[in-house]
């Protein structure tokens, strides 16, 4: 009997015009792992909350068919009880947690259970253990980094020992460093446990290898697909697959080691390799001049003596891990603080977009949050206007708040705008970075995307420490990183960073 | 008189209000959220015209009368208008936004603020007026702090939080900041407050919470400090119920009086459970089996 099953399920939001899911049947059996990708606002959180009841039950609007889950029907069983059934972890790392103490966190559930107390002794430990969360017990949830968040998110779902496992994209808030260490969690409970899991991530490339089936979602429509199949017809996907598909290998391989494994065995290796002269930055007018800044925060400097110069025309990417200074860096040169020492000359006016873009926007309509904007800033917003803000997924919010702020700047200095951001909609925001780019405008992007990256950016500078340790065009600077490489530059080298540039 | 029979019902309509929003939480029955609100409505416009009844019925001591028909105690019209004005607000965002489960925390709030000031000025007084009326005035002074020190401390971190956020992204796209600008920055901090309220409450249903009989992981033990706490608060409460009533005066006078040694053991005893709670800093991942 399946885990979950789905009956003809289609969903309306209370008051919106068109369906959020329509007519979706399908069925999980016991082991399975289910990759759900899907663009912004398709549905995916919608459908993965129709798993544990929380749609409708918590959200009201019209539901129709059923969805079966432990052979509860959800529409007769409230989500405190199917809870008990399936283990979910929201996209927010901050947004899901009761208590104070991680210890605590981890037995909320086991207490709703009513387990006695030396089970829920026995099962925190054994959580801790399978999660690799011993050094977090004591700490207090609000001191976690937001990784650190998502792993004891997951670990107090999985003591539960839920039938199934339900994760809303747990790494689109995250670092790629961050993100790895939670889907290795996720892997390693599938692996060991055979945990039925129903994941929706955007990082397709990492997770694609181990599932058994990839549902895609459009418009609220579902595509049940094994993986190459679903893979091989487009949608998200791994960046090896695309260039799979352009050199005709069969099978498509899922992950990096297959396509290593193929590329082998066939002896594929492009040539020539790629000269350092391409991808030369770009030679505007300077608009943005910064000179030895440094900042520190009560406790730890942020940025130590960062010297830059940002001209007209280019699109920069400022890369590193979290805590390097990246935000400070941008949130100096957009003058939302001030630099303890050293000077930062713009030229022209910049605006800086925090990575939260939520906030930014808190008009009634999308309609109002546009007025006194010029038609061409509008035009792509043409069928949200009558909508409100808070209801557009997080991608879409971005996409405004972005256009928004864009708008009335020379130098945009964005904090990772691709976060959580879909295939299609992270071209967009390439192209329009690179239009305003094109017209004269200064760009300043701190990003984890190294894929998105190399495909926008005409210069990456790489921070760490607060200081700026490399700084040149993608082919040179992110070919020769281990960490900051494109799955194409990890799997032919040579320069190469794209699967559309590769000479075949 | 009136005005007092006014606020009587009135009361008696917020009380109503809040038992049925209480009931609501436990078993949501569709009709109950529209009946409270009704309710809280009556309430509200019977205790808006009493103030306008006390304001007519003498010109000039009007004001000091409203709310209560009487003109003993000037605090408990402040706290009778406060509990009006914060029902007045609630229906106004539960007309907008739809939010009956706020609804079930402000009834029983205006209830607890109303009723021990309410005893104060009814009947009783006349029976036994000194006892009730300092029981009644720190019970009723007491419900309406621990209220508003339990909100702040609930809530004002990370509303304090939302809102440093909301002004700085106003000022990242170039708009008024200042108190001028307070009105614009109130919406989007309510709707940040609400969506976390939700989210909150998503997150313990998809818990579990509440579908059954919990149990508990760390048990609370009874430890000295405990029991220095709960003798010292009932010791507080007995010794200010056995002092003479004194008027309520609003005015500090320049002369302070000789300090009075049963009152001075009273704020004594108060202050014990702060000064053990700040002495004492419990560790609560100790206390497992």
């Amino acid at each position: 009997m399946p885990v979950i099953a789905l009956d003809a399920v289609s969903y309306r939001y209370p008051e919106a015009d068109r369906p959020a899911l329509s007519d979706i049947t399908t069925a999980v059996d016991p082991g399975e792992v289910i990759l759900l990708r899907g663009p912004s606002g398709s549905g995916k959180s919608t459908l993965l909350r129709c798993l544990n009841g929380l749609v409708p039950h918590s959200t009201g609007g019209q539901f129709r068919g059923r969805v079966v889950v432990c052979g509860l029907d959800t529409r007769s069983h409230p989500p405190r009880e199917l809870g008990t059934h399936v283990g979910f972890v929201f996209q927010h790392p901050d947004a899901q947690f009761v208590l104070e103490d991680v210890e605590a966190e981890l037995a909320f559930g086991l207490e709703n259970l009513g387990l006695s107390r030396p089970l829920m002794r026995k099962r925190v430990e054994e959580v801790i253990d399978q999660v690799g969360i011993n050094p977090l017990r004591r700490r207090r949830i609000d001191t976690l980094s937001g990784g650190e968040r998502q792993r004891v998110a997951i670990a107090a779902a999985v003591a539960m020992h839920p039938d199934a496992l339900v994760l809303d994209e747990p790494t689109s808030q995250l670092d790629p460093q961050a993100a790895e260490d939670v889907l290795q969690v996720v892997l390693r409970l599938v692996a060991e446990l055979g945990m039925t899991t129903v994941i929706a991530e955007h990082r397709v490339e990492r997770i694609a290898p181990f599932v058994d089936r990839i549902w895609t979602l459009d418009a609220g429509v579902l595509r049940d697909q094994p993986p190459r199949i679903a893979l091989a017809e487009g949608g998200a996907r791994p960046p090896v697959v695309d260039l799979a598909l352009r050199a005709g290998w069969t099978p498509i391989p899922l992950g990096l080691r297959d396509a290593r494994v193929h590329a082998q065995r066939i002896g594929f290796s492009p040539s020539p390799a790629r000269g350092a002269g391409q991808g030369e930055g770009v030679r505007g007018p300077t608009i943005c001049r910064v000179d030895g800044v440094h900042h520190r925060y009560d406790t730890a400097p942020a940025v130590q003596g960062v010297s830059l110069t940002l001209r007209r025309g280019e699109v920069v990417a400022l890369m590193g891990r979290n805590g390097s200074g990246k935000t400070t860096l941008l949130k100096l040169i957009g003058g939302a603080m001030r630099p303890q020492r050293g000077t930062v000359t713009n030229e022209g006016v910049a605006a800086y977009v925090p990575q939260d873009a939520d906030s930014l926007l808190f008009a009634a309509s999308v309609d109002e949050e546009l007025r006194g904007q010029s038609e061409e800033v509008v035009a792509p917003f043409a069928a949200w206007l009558h909508r409100y803000p808070r209801d557009l997924s997080s991608g879409e919010r971005q996409q405004l708040a972005i256009a928004l702020m864009g708008a009335r700047a020379d130098l945009l200095l964005l904090d990772e705008p691709t976060r959580g951001l879909d295939p299609q909609v992270k071209r967009a925001l390439s192209a329009y970075l690179q239009t305003r780019a094109g017209a004269g405008a200064g760009i300043l992007v701190a990003t984890h995307d190294v894929e998105w990256a190399a495909r926008t950016a005409g210069r990456i500078l790489l921070m760490a420490d607060g200081e700026i340790y490399a700084d040149g065009p993608p082919a040179s600077v992110l070919s020769d990183s281990l960490v900051f490489a494109t799955q194409i530059s990890k799997l032919v080298g040579g320069g190469w960073l794209l699967p559309e540039e590769v000479p075949l | 008189m009136a005005a007092t029979i006014l606020v009587h019902v009135a009361l008696l309509a917020y009380a109503a209000a809040a038992a049925t929003y209480l009931a609501w939480l436990v078993r949501p029955r569709e009709w109950l959220v529209p009946a409270g609100r009704a309710l809280l409505l009556a309430g509200l416009l019977l205790h808006l015209t009493s103030f306008g009844a006390a304001v007519s019925l003498a010109h000039g001591e009007g004001l000091a009368r409203a709310g209560f028909g009487s003109d003993a105690w000037k605090g408990g019209q402040l706290f009778s208008l406060l509990a009006a004005a914060t029902v007045a607000g609630y229906l106004v965002l539960d007309f907008r936004y739809g939010l009956p489960v706020a609804g079930a925390f402000v009834a029983p709030v205006t209830v607890a603020v109303m009723v021990p000031a309410h005893l104060v000025h009814s009947g009783t007084r006349a029976i036994a007026p000194a006892l009730t009326h300092s029981t009644a005035l720190a019970l009723h002074v007491g419900s309406a702090a621990a209220g508003t020190a339990a909100l702040a401390l609930a809530f004002a971190p990370k509303t304090l939080a939302a809102f440093q956020a909301i002004r700085e992204a106003r000022q990242l796209r170039g708009q008024r900041t200042g108190w001028r600008a307070a009105p614009a920055l109130l919406l989007p901090l309510l709707l940040t407050t609400l969506e976390r309220a939700l989210q909150y409450g998503e997150s313990l249903d998809a818990r579990g919470f509440g579908s059954g009989r919990r149990s508990r992981y760390r048990p609370f033990h009874w430890t000295a400090a405990d029991l220095l706490v709960v003798i010292a608060s009932l010791g507080a409460i007995v010794v200010i119920a056995l002092l003479p009533a004194v008027a309520y005066n609003p005015y500090v006078d320049l002369v302070p009086a000789a300090p009075d040694p049963d009152r001075l053991l009273a704020v004594a005893l108060v202050a014990v459970p702060a000064v053990t709670a700040s002495l004492l800093r419990v560790d609560h991942a100790r206390h497992r089996a």
